[in-house]
């Protein structure tokens, strides 16, 4: 899976998440998933469960911390990785 | 090195409170858990101040710690702190067993019920509460006084349309038949139900299964671990390893299977870390493992059988008088210390022994009466049982004028 599939498959995942703070999708990449949208610590495991089961990846324990994973970039970055790793 | 071993090198190094321990109990190995003590709920309460690893507690005192709170169902409440990082670990180990077997997110709207007391919406009767953001709607079912009460909370959970329940094996009979009493429906959202707090008797499993017609699990956890285990699809209790390492206390000796009292260490919690934890709880570890490693608990005894029958069909069992110990807890904080029951058959009366903490023995009286009052307008209002309440001293008392009483 190569960055702009994992980016586009990142997007509509996060654009189910945060469906309640009524952000738009095209919006996502430039918004601070904590100041911007409010993600509390129930929003950030679902953010977490959700990306392990579409990408089939196991986030390291070290890495849960929602200042890893505080917008677009950050989320797609960690997958990024874990994917490479596995590979 | 093993996740356990690495959290007990952690503690060695980086925890007064363990430390201590290893020189008092001459601990040789402290990798070997083996050669740890168990450590008991009432020293968890006297340390809890105590406990924290190296620079936790400047983040105690600047409010950056999650702090879980028992609900003094057994008791005392207990409280355990978390660094927010090791409490997402900790939390995620359940949350990708419930999102793989049964497809739920923790974002998915969801019915808690809950015995603690909060800041309360009142509805008429029936008393909830809303997070913000709205995925969790609480209830507190020890202000639901009797069918009509859950009957009007059908009308919330419906228009709520929740994904899930979070529920009481004793709540989810009432619910069910306050459903059939009233001749609603269960929405059509509820895609699955998780039994927690005692397990569910297979006959209510098999009732809730055919009238929800939603999956059902049980799931085993408390406040100071969060889940233990949950169970699978195919009805096995799998014990969640990543978050815990569970023993079981027999009469002679520690083992990892077999029958006796869950003896469990939390491997995320490095804050405030619970090596050995005598959970309170009666389980058996099977012997089969679930792809030649992980272990299955086969049962938790835990209050369930604790129950007796009057007059052949009136029961009071282990949950009932949890529930009702949990509110009087509730609106005596931190004054009850300890408390048994005992049934005299012959008197068909319960007695109710409690320990009061030695600094407010002056609410006893208060206590015992709010008991008496919960025992006769709840458990049994046709006062077909009696219940009478004395302090622990008073019954040490009457067990030293008369060993007859001790009918323990």
């Amino acid at each position: 899976m190569n960055l702009e599939e994992i980016k586009e498959k990142t997007v509509t995942l996060c654009a189910q998440i945060f469906e309640s703070s009524g952000v738009d999708t095209d919006l996502l990449e430039y918004v601070d998933f904590v100041d911007d949208l409010g993600m509390d610590s129930i929003t950030f495991i679902t953010l977490i469960v959700e990306i392990e089961a579409a990408f089939d990846i196991t986030v390291p324990d070290d890495l849960l911390l929602i200042e890893n994973f505080k917008n677009m970039d950050d989320v797609i970055g960690v997958v990024f990785d874990q994917l490479s790793e596995s590979v | 090195m093993t996740k356990l071993e690495k959290l007990l090198k952690y503690v060695s190094e980086h925890n007064d409170f363990y430390k201590n321990r290893i020189k008092e109990y001459g601990i040789k190995d402290p990798l070997d858990i083996t050669q740890w003590p168990v450590l008991t709920r009432k020293e968890l309460q006297e340390n809890r101040y105590n406990m924290f690893s190296d620079g936790y507690k400047s983040k105690y005192y600047n409010q950056r710690l999650r702090r879980q709170s028992s609900s003094g169902s057994s008791g005392m409440p207990v409280n355990v702190y978390w660094d927010y990082k090791d409490w997402y670990v900790s939390n995620l180990s359940v949350w990708r067993l419930r999102h793989k077997w049964y497809g739920i997110s923790p974002n998915d709207k969801c019915v808690m019920f809950t015995l603690n007391v909060f800041n309360i919406q009142n509805d008429g009767d029936t008393v909830y509460y809303l997070t913000n953001p709205s995925s969790v709607l609480f209830v507190n079912v020890s202000l639901i006084y009797d069918d009509q009460g859950y009957i009007k909370l059908l009308d919330i959970i419906n228009e709520y349309r929740p994904k899930w329940m979070y529920i009481q094996p004793f709540v989810l009979n009432k619910l069910i038949r306050a459903y059939k009493c009233s001749k609603k429906t269960p929405p059509s959202s509820l895609k699955y139900i998780e039994s927690v707090g005692e397990l569910l008797s297979l006959e209510l499993k098999k009732k809730a299964t055919d009238f929800f017609e939603v999956s059902l699990a049980n799931m085993y956890g408390s406040e100071e671990m969060n889940s233990i285990a949950i169970e699978s699809p195919n009805g096995k209790m799998t014990i969640l390893d990543s978050n815990v390492f569970v023993e079981i206390k027999t009469k002679t000796e520690i083992t990892q299977f077999g029958n006796g009292e869950a003896i469990v260490t939390n491997l995320n919690n490095l804050c405030q870390p619970l090596i050995r934890y005598n959970q309170g709880d009666s389980i058996i570890i099977s012997n089969d493992l679930i792809d030649d490693k992980t272990r299955v608990i086969e049962l938790i005894k835990g209050r369930t059988l604790d129950s007796f029958i009057i007059n052949d069909d009136e029961e009071i069992n282990s949950i009932m008088l949890l529930e009702m110990m949990a509110e009087i807890n509730n609106y005596f904080p931190q004054v009850i210390k300890e408390y048994n029951f005992m049934f005299d058959t012959k008197k068909v009366s319960l007695k109710c022994y409690l320990t009061i903490e030695p600094s407010k023995k002056e609410w006893f009286v208060a206590v015992k009466s709010a008991i008496i009052k919960s025992f006769q307008q709840k458990i049994f209002p046709l006062n077909s049982c009696s219940i009478e309440v004395m302090s622990s001293k008073e019954r040490a008392c009457l067990c030293k004028k008369n060993p007859v009483l001790t009918i323990e």
